[in-house]
């Protein structure tokens, strides 16, 4: 079924259409939630808030962009909701304005599986982990971010800058381990 | 600036696909459904706004009904034309031969006093339809006459058409009587004469106005009860498809686990009932009662402890996922808990009185019951633990309604019910329908 009869049907609340929107889409959904929070139930709490938004506001949708994409969107605009409202990620998301710090130019080989790296962006601080996920994943730029979560641009800059590092060390630290474990 | 680095990451965690379980498709469903429950609701508010305000418009209308004028008379003789008019004089005069006699041809004849007898018109229509008769009147019997000059003068009795005529004969009437004409009428009987009071009498009395019987019209009142209410198993059951086997132990069955504590006995509490009922007598002996009401049903249950941890449910397949559950009743220190059902009702009863002076009633009808909300738990089979999830209830229920009762005054009646939910309350089995036993009082308004 393709994505216009797929919506079509869940306009109808036909359930079979609906089960099949949920199928297609929930493995990459669950995983965007997945890198978004620190716990499997916490992602599984965002995808179940962000499916029911989806299908209450399927009307919305409107076939000019991939249902893909706009699914993507509601579940990062609720994954943010979520870390701003629950007291276990309020604490760190306080951002506060930090000095400029310059981009590293290091481009490093990622040679992690895509779940070892994910767990990489989770084991960073809260803050850090959504400005990362929102600008080297999702493509926000760091305007954008700043009003998404509330922060000023520079700070947002800031703040990836320092997730970017920490992430490349701890890549290259377990890709170092990896070479070495391959070695013997 | 998103550089190789940032490409590789979001190529790399684009390949991630993670599966969810099982429970939040559930819930993402029951949410959706939940939805769709509720615009169900809203589509039954605007019927049940509807009946109520035919409802009241009944009552309204039984209110405005003017009690002395038959509605079959008044307004039709108010309206009718000359002719029509003219005709019920006629009928009129059907009653008094001697006046028809003597109108007939007036200038031909002098009217005798003992010609002229109106007796026992029916008055009990308006005075200007009154007037209009007796308009009609000269103008038939004196074709001739100029009705501006048709001057109905009880004192002087000089009118062109009856100058003939003995003025003790004539009944007359100014044009300015018959601006007086929409005083209210009283029932008088007036006489001409002395002379010829034995003959001429027009007698506007005889007012009997007809009463509407009020037992026939809605009578709006409250009501309040109080009583037992508990769960039995089904006798009587509108749910065939529904299992029954959660009151069976769990651990007895094959493949059951023997340690499985089987569900607690579900005792009676209390039940209450509140609302508005309306009446209508529908013959001597039966009375049709319906209304609104709230009723509150309960049970007890003992169950362990509060336990306070994320855990999924599996209920024939569909999970529910809680934060906390109450241990089996004997796995650890006991407690009771209420279960509570508040239910939105609306009844039809035929009240049928056993004769036609006896105060004693008996009574019958149904109940169609809406699940406004419950705080009751559910007992899971596989665990043996109670815990709370509300998708498991049929919200929608039919009840029977027995009982008896009496009249203790015009406007109070007391009465001993029962109730039986002909639906079982919890969807998965079949054995579980709330009933009630109590007493109520009514008080009706008016």
């Amino acid at each position: 079924m393709d994505d216009h009869r797929l919506v079509k049907g869940c306009l109808n609340a036909q359930p079979a259409a609906q089960k099949q929107l949920y199928d297609r889409f929930a493995p990459a959904m669950m995983a965007v939630c997945y890198r978004y929070t620190k716990s499997v139930a916490d992602a599984e709490d965002v995808l179940q808030e962000g499916f029911i938004k989806v299908f209450r506001n399927l009307h919305q949708y409107k076939g000019d962009g991939e249902l893909g994409g706009w699914i993507r969107r509601i579940m990062v605009t609720t994954a943010i909701n979520y870390l701003k409202k629950h007291a276990r990620y309020q604490s760190e998301l306080v951002f506060t304005d930090s000095d400029l710090h310059a981009v590293s130019v290091t481009q490093p080989k990622i040679m992690l599986e895509a779940k070892e790296l994910a767990d990489l962006v989770r084991q960073l601080p809260p803050g850090y982990q959504a400005i990362f996920n929102l600008y080297a994943v999702e493509g926000y730029n760091h305007a954008e971010i700043g009003e998404l979560l509330g922060i000023k641009e520079v700070t947002s800059r800031s703040q990836y800058a320092r997730a970017r590092a920490l992430l490349i060390q701890w890549i290259e630290k377990n890709s170092g381990q990896k070479k070495a474990a391959y070695a013997r | 600036m998103r550089g190789e680095f940032e490409k590789q990451v979001q190529e790399r965690l684009d390949e991630l696909k993670l599966n969810p379980t099982p429970p939040v498709w559930q819930n993402i469903k029951k949410e959706i459904s939940d939805k769709r429950d509720r615009r169900r609701v809203v589509l039954w508010i605007p019927l049940f706004v509807l009946i109520t305000a035919a409802t009241w418009w009944l009552l309204l209308d039984n209110e405005k009904d003017p009690a002395g004028v038959p509605q079959s008379l008044a307004p039709a003789q108010h309206n009718q034309p000359a002719s029509a008019q003219k005709r019920t004089a006629d009928d009129g005069s059907d009653q008094s031969q001697d006046f028809k006699a003597t109108n007939s041809n007036p200038t031909e004849k002098k009217n005798s006093s003992a010609d002229v007898v109106v007796t026992k018109q029916r008055l009990n229509f308006p005075r200007a339809a009154t007037a209009q008769r007796q308009q009609t009147i000269p103008g038939k019997t004196g074709g001739a006459v100029d009705q501006s000059n048709l001057i109905l003068d009880q004192q002087s009795g000089a009118t062109p058409s009856t100058q003939q005529n003995s003025g003790d004969d004539i009944i007359s009437k100014t044009a300015e009587t018959q601006k007086e004409e929409a005083k209210p009428i009283e029932p008088v009987e007036r006489k001409t004469d002395a002379s010829v009071s034995d003959s001429i009498a027009i007698t506007d009395s005889v007012v009997q106005p007809v009463v509407k019987s009020p037992a026939k019209k809605w009578r709006i009142g409250v009501v309040g009860g109080v009583g037992t209410s508990g769960m039995v198993k089904a006798f009587a059951n509108l749910d065939k498809a529904a299992p029954a086997y959660q009151n069976s132990p769990p651990g007895t069955g094959s493949g059951g686990n023997a340690l499985i504590m089987p569900p607690s006995d579900e005792t009676s509490g209390t039940s209450l009932l509140a609302g508005m009922t309306i009446k209508r007598q529908l013959s001597k002996k039966v009375d049709f009662v319906t209304g609104i009401q709230y009723q509150l049903y309960s049970t007890r249950v003992a169950t362990g402890q509060l336990v306070r941890r994320d855990t999924v449910f599996n209920n024939n397949n569909s999970f529910t996922r809680v934060d906390q559950f109450f241990q089996s009743a004997a796995s650890s220190q006991m407690v009771n808990r209420s279960n509570r059902y508040h239910f939105l009702s609306i009844p039809a009863t035929f009240r049928f009185s056993m004769t036609n002076t006896s105060p004693l009633f008996l009574q019958t009808g149904v109940l169609m019951q809406q699940l406004v909300s419950t705080n009751a738990l559910v007992y899971d089979r596989n665990t043996g633990f109670y815990y709370s999830d509300k998708s498991m209830f049929r919200k929608t229920q039919v009840s029977w309604l027995g009982g008896v009762g009496a009249s203790v005054s015009k406007h109070v009646n007391i009465a001993a019910d029962l109730q039986y939910s002909l639906r079982s309350i919890l969807q998965n089995n079949r054995d579980k329908h709330l009933f009630s036993a109590g007493i109520k009082a009514e008080i009706f308004l008016k």
